[in-house]
C-alpha cells in the first residue's frame, strides 16, 4: 500500500493563536520542537495522538487539521 | 596486514558507503525551510547518542589501535597491555550503558523531551546492525584464514578479539544507527 501524503495546517493555526512559537506548541502538546517543525513541513506524519493533542490545543476537530494531499 | 587492520580498514569503508548513502537520500528529500541563521533544534536523543558515538568510538579506537600497536600476541600475553585495553572497552560499554539508561529515564519523565518521533528513530536505528555484525564476522573468517592457511592453527586469542569486536561494532552501529535514523527522517 502506498504510503499517504498529509497536509497541515499547523503553522498557519499557530500564527492564528496569538503567534504561538514552535516550542510553546511543542512543550503543550508533549513533543520537540524538531517534531514541530518537521510535522509543519510535511516530513513527519503524526500517531493519533498526537494529531489529537494537537486539535486540542488549536481547539478543533482533526480533519480540520490534516488532510489526505 | 594483520586481522586487525582488515577490521579496521573495512569497519571504515563500510561506514564511508553508509555515510554516502545516507547523504543520497538526504538529497531525495525536501529541504527543511528555516528563517535565515536558524539551523534545526537538536533534540536530546540527538545530543546525547552523539556524544555517545564519540566517546566510544575513541574508547574504541584507542583499544584496537593499542591491539593493532603492540599485536595480538603482546597484548594476550602482558597483563598491563591486556587490562588496558579491556578497561578501554568496557569504558565504551559504560558510556553505552549510561546513554541507555538516561534516555530511558528521560523518556521515563514524560516531559516532551522524547516523543513518539524518537522513539520511532531508536527503533530503526537498530537496521543497520546486522549488517555491520556480517561485514565484521565476514572480515574475520577471511582475514584469519588466509593468515594462518599454511599452519591450519589460529591462535584462541582471536576468539576474544572477535567477540570484542563484534559487541563494539553493535554498539557503535546502534548510536550511529540514531545519528544516520536522523538524517534520512
Amino acid at each position: 500500500m502506498p504510503k499517504a501524503e498529509i497536509r497541515n495546517n499547523i503553522r498557519r493555526l499557530r500564527f492564528e493563536h496569538a503567534e504561538m512559537t514552535q516550542q510553546e506548541l511543542a512543550d503543550r502538546v508533549g513533543c520537540t520542537r524538531q517534531t514541530i517543525i518537521m510535522l509543519e513541513q510535511g516530513r513527519y506524519v503524526p500517531s493519533l495522538a498526537l494529531a489529537l493533542k494537537i486539535g486540542e490545543v488549536f481547539a478543533m476537530p482533526v480533519e480540520e487539521i490534516f488532510e489526505l494531499a | 596486514m594483520t586481522p586487525i587492520l582488515w577490521i579496521i580498514v573495512a569497519l571504515l569503508v563500510a561506514g564511508i558507503i553508509i555515510y554516502m548513502s545516507s547523504l543520497a537520500t538526504r538529497r531525495s528529500l525536501p529541504p527543511i525551510e528555516l528563517a535565515d541563521g536558524e539551523t534545526l533544534p537538536k533534540t536530546a536523543l540527538q545530543k546525547r547518542a552523539s556524544w555517545a558515538f564519540a566517546v566510544v568510538a575513541a574508547l574504541t579506537g584507542a583499544a584496537a589501535g593499542c591491539v593493532a600497536f603492540f599485536g595480538p600476541q603482546v597484548w594476550w600475553d602482558n597483563d598491563a597491555v591486556r587490562l588496558a585495553v579491556t578497561f578501554l572497552l568496557l569504558g565504551g560499554l559504560g558510556v553505552y550503558l549510561a546513554f541507555t539508561i538516561s534516555i530511558r529515564s528521560l523518556e521515563a519523565r514524560g516531559e516532551g523531551k522524547f516523543d513518539e518521533r524518537d522513539s520511532a528513530i531508536m527503533g530503526r536505528s537498530c537496521a543497520g546492525v546486522g549488517g555491520a555484525m556480517m561485514v565484521v564476522v565476514t572480515v574475520w573468517m577471511v582475514a584469519l584464514i588466509e593468515a594462518h592457511i599454511e599452519t591450519r592453527l589460529i591462535p584462541s586469542y582471536f576468539l576474544h578479539l572477535m567477540f570484542w569486536s563484534c559487541v563494539m561494532t553493535n554498539v557503535l552501529a546502534s548510536l550511529g544507527g540514531i545519528l544516520l535514523a536522523y538524517r534520512r527522517a
